[in-house]
């Protein structure tokens, strides 16, 4: 919790109450008819949320989590690791890992990119991952092979992960997406 | 001004709809893909979160496997829909089911990382727990004595002012550290870009063809921005009738587009605010009224 937060926390209230004044006598009105318990349980309702946002740190305190979303300005051009199978007759195919592994969903390729790259695409490992981590990340993409194996009957020779930057500022077309080889895995 | 509350009439019977309609949710949701596809994932990926960190490790090692992972799915689907149904012992079961969802969602965020899209649904699950939703619309209907009215539109208020103020506290938060500049510095088109064409659900990059085009760049821009307006007054959905059909059309829009432009979909959210924002009542009464109004012909 920091200072910041305890201010934005504090203009979230007033807000609020602000937007809600209007109907504030219905809302006391009702509220003095409704049993102690039932207030309470709605004021912990709202305590956990404005709490949540106050701790800001939803990896600690799950289920309680911050509320944000486009939060921070992104300044560079946008960055993200391509999976593709090349199959056995040598075509290639994009590898849709969120739909392929639904449950954990898109952000488990998030996940993944973060083992291949490091947080925050600062420091590209380019092979020189360390082993344990390399070796996640094959458990990992044998499992992806797997359930796309299975969803499209078709066997998966290799995986190959692709460093993509689309240039932005100016977009200058498909053809200006920049793509680098970084590693290439043999499927047992 | 008004002083009507949106859920005026809401009874036992609505509150019994509004439990069936989030334990169903959560019941569809938690079949649709086996909790058994995480024994895929390696446990070295798992890193546990929040609550899930004052339990053992070891314990983690011994659900990861098909098997444990299977039984937990088989009991949480039981659970959930036992919860929708409203059977007795209500609190019991809804409050297992309500316990065993958050390790279901801890465990999910665990391998992949944590994220808010499904906490609303979880907290109203929570909240209907709490409250006496299995009144109306439940098999255990007709037994034990009913709490008085109020009751009903208290719980469906606290659900509702807890669905809005997750977005209220969004663009808050969005005003508190992106400022102006995040708005004009061409983040929600990188947002888009990046989001769109990243290999998760969808072949076809929708960003790269709002990049192509002024027009939709504008219209991405602009978007951004409203968006951020009415989720900062989402409460004011409960005040103004007029209010909450805008804040409905440009929110539902918002999550409609999120599919092809992010590749996110906020079903959870979509589904609650079918159920808590939209005026059935009204809707019936008005689908009602037409129906038994005379054509001018004189014609039914």
């Amino acid at each position: 919790m920091t200072t910041a937060t305890a201010i934005e926390v504090g203009a979230d209230i007033a807000l609020g109450a602000l937007l809600l004044w209007p109907i504030r006598r219905s809302l006391v009105a009702l509220a003095s008819t409704v049993a102690l318990r039932y207030r309470l349980a709605s004021l912990a309702v709202l305590l956990l949320l404005g709490g949540g946002q106050l701790l800001d740190e939803r990896e600690a305190t799950f289920p309680v989590s911050d509320w944000a979303m486009h939060t921070e300005s992104m300044t560079t051009d946008p960055r993200f690791i391509e999976y593709t199978a090349v199959l056995e007759d040598g075509r290639e195919e994009r590898l849709l890992i969120g739909t392929l592994l639904p449950i954990a969903g898109k952000r488990l390729r998030t996940r993944m990119d973060q083992t291949v790259y490091g947080e925050a695409f600062q420091s590209p490992m380019h092979g020189s991952a360390p082993a344990e981590a390399a070796d996640d990340l094959e458990a990992m993409l044998t499992g992806v092979v797997r359930a796309y194996e299975a969803r499209h009957g078709q066997a998966v020779r290799a995986v190959r992960l692709w460093d993509v930057t689309i240039p932005i500022d100016p977009y200058t077309g498909p053809d200006s997406i920049k793509r680098d080889l970084l590693r290439e895995f043999h499927v047992p | 001004m008004s002083g009507a509350l949106l859920h005026e009439v809401a009874s036992a019977r609505h509150l019994g709809a509004l439990r069936l309609w989030v334990f169903g949710m959560w019941t569809l949701d938690v079949a649709k893909d086996p909790l058994t596809d995480l024994a895929a994932i390696p446990i070295d990926y798992f890193e546990p979160v929040g609550v899930l960190r004052v339990l053992p490790a070891s314990l983690w090692t011994i659900l990861h496997t098909p098997e444990a992972l299977g039984l937990w799915w088989a009991s949480l689907i039981a659970l959930t829909a036992l919860a929708a149904a409203g059977v007795r012992p209500y609190r019991l079961v809804a409050g297992a089911a309500c316990l065993l969802l958050t390790l279901y969602q801890g465990v999910i965020y665990s391998f992949a990382g944590p994220t808010h899209a499904e906490l609303a649904a979880l907290y109203a699950a929570y909240a209907l727990a709490i409250f006496p939703s299995a009144d109306g619309l439940s098999i255990r209907h007709g037994l034990g004595s009913r709490a008085p009215a109020p009751v009903y539109r208290w719980a469906f208020l606290t659900v509702t002012v807890m669905l809005l103020s997750t977005y209220m506290l969004v663009g808050v938060r969005r005003l508190f550290l992106g400022g102006v500049a995040i708005f004009t510095d061409g983040t929600i088109l990188r947002a888009v870009v990046d989001r769109s064409a990243s290999p998760d659900h969808l072949n076809a990059s929708f960003g790269l063809q709002v990049l192509a085009s002024a027009p939709l760049t504008g219209l991405v821009e602009a978007g951004f921005v409203v968006v951020t307006v009415f989720e900062v007054t989402s409460l004011f959905c409960l005040v103004r009738p007029w209010f909450r059909r805008a804040w409905l059309a440009v929110i539902l829009l918002f999550h409609a587009l999120s599919w092809p432009l992010m590749q996110t979909l906020f079903l959870h959210n979509i589904l609650l605010i079918g159920a808590l924002l939209v005026d059935w009542d009204g809707l019936a009464r008005w689908t009602r009224g037409r129906r038994a109004r005379p054509s001018p012909e004189g014609t039914v």
